[in-house]
């Protein structure tokens, strides 16, 4: 009960000064990484090994030795022992299967010295590693505006949705909280989880929006279509909104939601956020992408490389069609990302600008494709991306490509067909596939 | 007796040796019922349990247990274990196997103690194990129990788990029967509130016989309610 008091008091000295750093900084979003190169974390990760599980003896019949009391007891005794020689406070502790690990959150004492507290953990045996608990920030902002969606003409919704509209498809939204009351998110959020602690769920306008971009159901006669109107939701908040332009996200909460997604095995998982490399994001990524999951970032214009996670090998980084990739990150998909209408908190409509936006269609679209995978091995083999001739997704030649032939064929998209054949050559004619 | 204190003095041993990166779970519990792979133990109601576990960074584990009735009719019963787990490289860390010997010491049917060798496979959320006894339950034939055990959380607290064991009886002595194989089965549900770790379940016997062991009813099936705290 003290850890969850002392996690209490963590979360809130954090949250006030992270709101406190975005009330300076709240006039000018590209001045984000430089903030948070300057607040120096004062929690860390440390990693510990999980013992493999293995027989008891206790006559519990829990099955894989997770998420037990007596292994969370053992792993709380370690971490408090390693709290107690270096000076410093345990937070909280939480389970880590999927890595097969159990992290710790210790907090610093004001004078403690970041690096120097990381080297000396990492000399224990049962320490797999440890990390500053990073900060991260979601891309992009909004605007009281409405206009057209611009997906809908160059990558031709409207025979897409003819071939497959992502049903059965579960993508997860890794952001702040979705308003799942929203009429055009009706039915869409098939699951939520609040991975913030000590913040109730209350709708909020980045993972809404995102959201929408993704799923808003079609022919319901109001707002928007999503790319993907019949995928099914797992809008995981992971991420709070600090004031209207600025959503923050830690190291722990998108970790927690990253592992709910990899258990729950979503498709896709679209992180539309950006902060510095982070080991134990990375590891969690690597997880799902051995799954067959497809990851899915914003690229941060203003970050070296793209930031993470849009520059860790395997996610499919989505940058701003309309102005240039961030150096370093050739390999960006682009997707439009300005003046794009979506759902907001409330039941309402708005305009909203960012690559956090792009990459939500880019996750809607994935889903599509996803859906019209009819191949054997479908679950094998991810879907892929494919280049038009102008270096942008070619939607129509994505979904062919992911679809089966006959499936193609047997299709009410003739238009898609033809236009493929006019523009990029046919299916398997002059287009780039993603890596 | 002698050899379940010798599985003791052994991970006391380890335990010992490394004890500084040593990490260690006990539990004390009660359940109403005392059930073992679908069959009574004894017609004495609810038990006390008590476990101690300690698992070494090198994979090595062992661990003792004991449990009393809170009736006089039932015989407590003390058990051991000591083996060893792993992870495989090629595969997910929640992919490994365990191997282990088990020994078990019943205070009131001494002719009755016995001793196991167990290998086992062990997936997310899922372990298959065979277990093999030379003489289970004190008996002249050797026995190979198989069983498939899983769990699903249902959120972070609650989950539901499943259990399903085939024991087979090798072959009898010339004069005797040989000894029908028999099939249990254990399903419930399970939640873990802070130190506390509580379980519902209900298992019985599904295929053969339920006779022998040490309940004289030979109920074919039961409910068990637990909890337990760790320390």
């Amino acid at each position: 009960m003290s850890l969850l008091h002392a996690w209490r008091r963590a979360a809130l000295a954090l949250a006030l000064g992270s709101a406190s750093l975005a009330a300076a900084g709240a006039d000018d979003a590209a001045s984000a990484p430089a903030m948070a190169a300057a607040s120096a974390p004062r929690e860390l990760l440390v990693m510990l090994r999980a013992p493999t599980a293995h027989a008891r003896i206790d006559g519990n019949y829990g099955g894989a030795g997770y998420g037990d009391a007596a292994h969370a007891q053992s792993q709380a005794r370690v971490g408090a022992r390693l709290a107690a020689a270096h000076g410093l406070t345990v937070v909280t502790l939480w389970a880590l299967p999927a890595l097969g690990m159990d992290c710790v959150v210790l907090a610093l004492p004001p004078a403690a010295d970041v690096q120097a507290s990381i080297a000396a953990l990492q000399s224990h045996p049962e320490v797999a590693w440890a990390q500053p608990m990073n900060e991260f920030r979601a891309q992009g902002h909004a605007d009281p505006l409405y206009a057209l969606q611009p997906a809908a003409a160059p990558w031709h919704l409207d025979e897409l949705h003819a071939v497959a509209t992502g049903r059965q498809v579960h993508v997860a939204i890794i952001d702040s909280a979705v308003d799942d009351t929203h009429p055009d998110l009706a039915q869409a959020v098939q699951a939520r989880a609040n991975f913030v602690d000590d913040r109730a769920w209350v709708p909020e306008l980045h993972g809404t929006a995102v959201a929408g971009l993704v799923a808003a159901r079609a022919d319901n006669g109001i707002g928007i279509v999503g790319i993907a109107p019949d995928a099914q939701l797992y809008a995981l908040r992971a991420c709070w909104e600090v004031s209207a332009r600025e959503t923050l996200c830690n190291s722990l909460s998108l970790a927690k939601a990253l592992s709910f997604a990899i258990e729950r095995r979503a498709e896709v998982i679209n992180m539309s956020l950006s902060g510095p490399d982070d080991l134990l994001l990375g590891r969690l990524i690597d997880v799902a992408l051995s799954h067959r999951q497809q990851v899915v970032a914003a690229v941060d214009p203003h970050a070296a490389g793209g930031g993470f996670p849009a520059a860790h090998p395997g996610v499919i980084a989505v940058a701003d069609a309309q102005s240039d990739v961030a150096p370093g990150l050739q390999s960006a998909w682009s997707a439009p990302a300005r003046d794009l209408p979506t759902t907001v908190p409330g039941g309402g409509w708005r305009m909203v600008t960012g690559t956090s936006f792009a990459a939500g269609e880019v996750s809607g679209l994935l889903a599509v494709m996803d859906q019209a995978q009819t191949r054997a091995d479908a679950r094998a083999t991810p879907v892929r991306l494919v280049r038009g001739p102008g270096g942008g997704i070619d939607a129509c030649a994505s979904l062919l490509n992911a679809a089966q032939p006959a499936t193609a064929r047997a299709s009410a998209a003739p238009g898609c067909r033809a236009l493929l054949a006019s523009t990029a050559g046919g299916a398997s004619g002059n287009v780039v596939a993603s890596p | 007796m002698r050899q379940a204190a010798r599985c003791v003095l052994a991970a006391a041993a380890l335990a010992a040796s490394c004890a500084a990166q040593a990490q260690f779970a006990g539990t004390l519990g009660v359940a109403s019922v005392d059930r073992y792979r679908g069959m009574g133990t004894g017609d004495a109601g609810a038990v006390v349990r008590a476990s101690a576990m300690l698992d070494l960074p090198v994979g090595a584990y062992g661990g003792v247990s004991g449990l009393w009735h809170t009736r006089g009719a039932g015989a407590a019963r003390a058990e051991a274990m000591i083996g060893w787990s792993g992870r495989f490289d090629a595969l997910p860390p929640d992919w490994g196997w365990d191997a282990a010997v088990h020994r078990t010491h019943f205070a009131a049917a001494g002719d009755k103690d016995f001793t196991e060798a167990m290998l086992g496979l062990l997936g997310p959320d899922v372990a298959l194990r065979g277990w093999y006894a030379p003489h289970y339950f004190g008996g002249y034939t050797r026995t190979f129990y198989t069983e498939l055990n899983a769990s699903h959380a249902l959120d972070a607290r609650w989950r539901a788990f499943g259990h399903v064991g085939w024991l087979h009886y090798g072959p009898a002595a010339d004069y005797q029967p040989r000894t029908p194989d028999r099939t249990d089965t254990l399903v419930g549900i399970g939640a873990t509130l802070a130190r506390w770790d509580m379980q519902l379940a209900r298992d019985g016997i599904v295929a053969g016989h339920a006779r022998g062991g040490l309940d004289a009813r030979g109920r074919r099936a039961a409910w068990i309610l637990g909890a337990s705290v760790a320390f």
